[in-house]
């Protein structure tokens, strides 16, 4: 079986999401899957009004990525050791800052499989880091072992329409 | 969203949140991928672009980092120093058409179909997957 059959089973039993913009009309050029977590984050209303906002930032940014918008590291970063190929998008305004992590299945396909508070996470080498790379990792086996993630650190080799920079640490 | 019915005001929350952020990443990717562009030709530097500006290079840097608040005002005066400026344009919801899931519902099985394309593949004699087909993403999931 392919990944790209597995991922078609993943979102059969509704394990995977496929990210689609809310604004009418907007093309796809990228794709990108999200777990439950994420998708019901996404979907449903929140009582807090801060936090709706919030949400609703955080699906345009997630977007950016779908629609082929340039990319660049400010947006989506690496994480060390780069071997693990655990990415991170982030996005940052308005607070708290959220940081999606997930990994490469091909190139232009991401699968985001977890998030978190940046606030949360503390200095780059913490122990709430690492627990949430482990996450991410431990996502990935979850829904495609025993395929491996896309790993490389020229980010050409992951996504069109990257722009040149420092991706990773 | 995309549909400004007058059932639907007032606008939600997140929908406005949502579109204000979206704005701001059109506009500043479009920048960004400008100056990229500009920079790998040779045309200018952030440090180039500070003189030009009158401003200090990390407040290039900082305006070049994340889509901010930056005014529309700084906007025009960063692609101005680039001799550039933005051309816009406003779309109706209505006049675009809709991102569609789009569902195999004839009774062929889904092999031969597959093959039509490389983007499309087949799970087994009835199921399909997921493509990308131009600039629209499809989904056949059940065939036959």
């Amino acid at each position: 079986m392919s990944i790209d059959a597995l991922i078609s089973w993943r979102i059969q039993e509704n394990a995977l999401y496929p990210l689609k913009p809310r604004a009418r009309g907007a093309s796809l050029k990228r794709r990108m899957y999200v777990p439950p977590e994420i998708w019901e984050m996404l979907q449903r209303a929140h009582e807090d009004e801060q936090m709706e906002d919030r949400l609703g930032s955080l699906q345009a940014d997630l977007e950016l990525f779908v629609e082929g918008q340039p990319i660049d590291p400010k947006y989506l970063f690496l994480l060390y050791p780069a071997r693990q190929a655990v990415w991170e998008i982030r996005s940052v305004r308005p607070a708290p800052s959220i940081r999606v992590l997930g990994l490469f299945a091909k190139k232009n396909v991401f699968v985001a499989t977890n998030f978190a508070f940046r606030e949360d996470l503390g200095e780059w080498q913490s122990r709430e880091w690492k627990n949430v790379k482990r996450a991410a990792l431990a996502g990935w086996r979850r829904l495609f072992h025993p395929y491996d993630p896309l790993e490389s650190t020229n980010i050409q080799n992951l996504v069109t329409g990257a722009i040149n920079g420092k991706y990773f640490k | 969203m995309g549909n400004t019915s007058s059932e639907n005001w007032p606008l939600k929350r997140r929908d406005i949140a949502y579109y204000r952020q979206r704005q701001k990443n059109r506009v500043f990717t479009a920048l960004v991928a400008f100056f990229a562009d500009e920079a790998r030709q040779g045309n200018v530097t952030k440090k180039e672009l500070a003189i030009r500006l009158g401003r200090d290079p990390a407040q290039i840097t900082r305006w070049l980092s994340a889509p901010s608040n930056f005014e529309l005002d700084t906007l025009s005066d960063i692609l101005l120093a680039m001799g550039a400026e933005m051309d816009h344009e406003i779309v109706r919801f209505q006049d675009r058409s809709e991102v569609e899931d789009i569902y195999c519902t004839t009774g062929t099985d889904a092999n031969s179909r597959a093959f039509a394309s490389d983007n499309v593949v087949p799970l087994n004699a009835k199921e399909a997957v997921c493509v990308t087909s131009g600039s629209t993403i499809r989904y056949i999931h059940a065939c036959g």
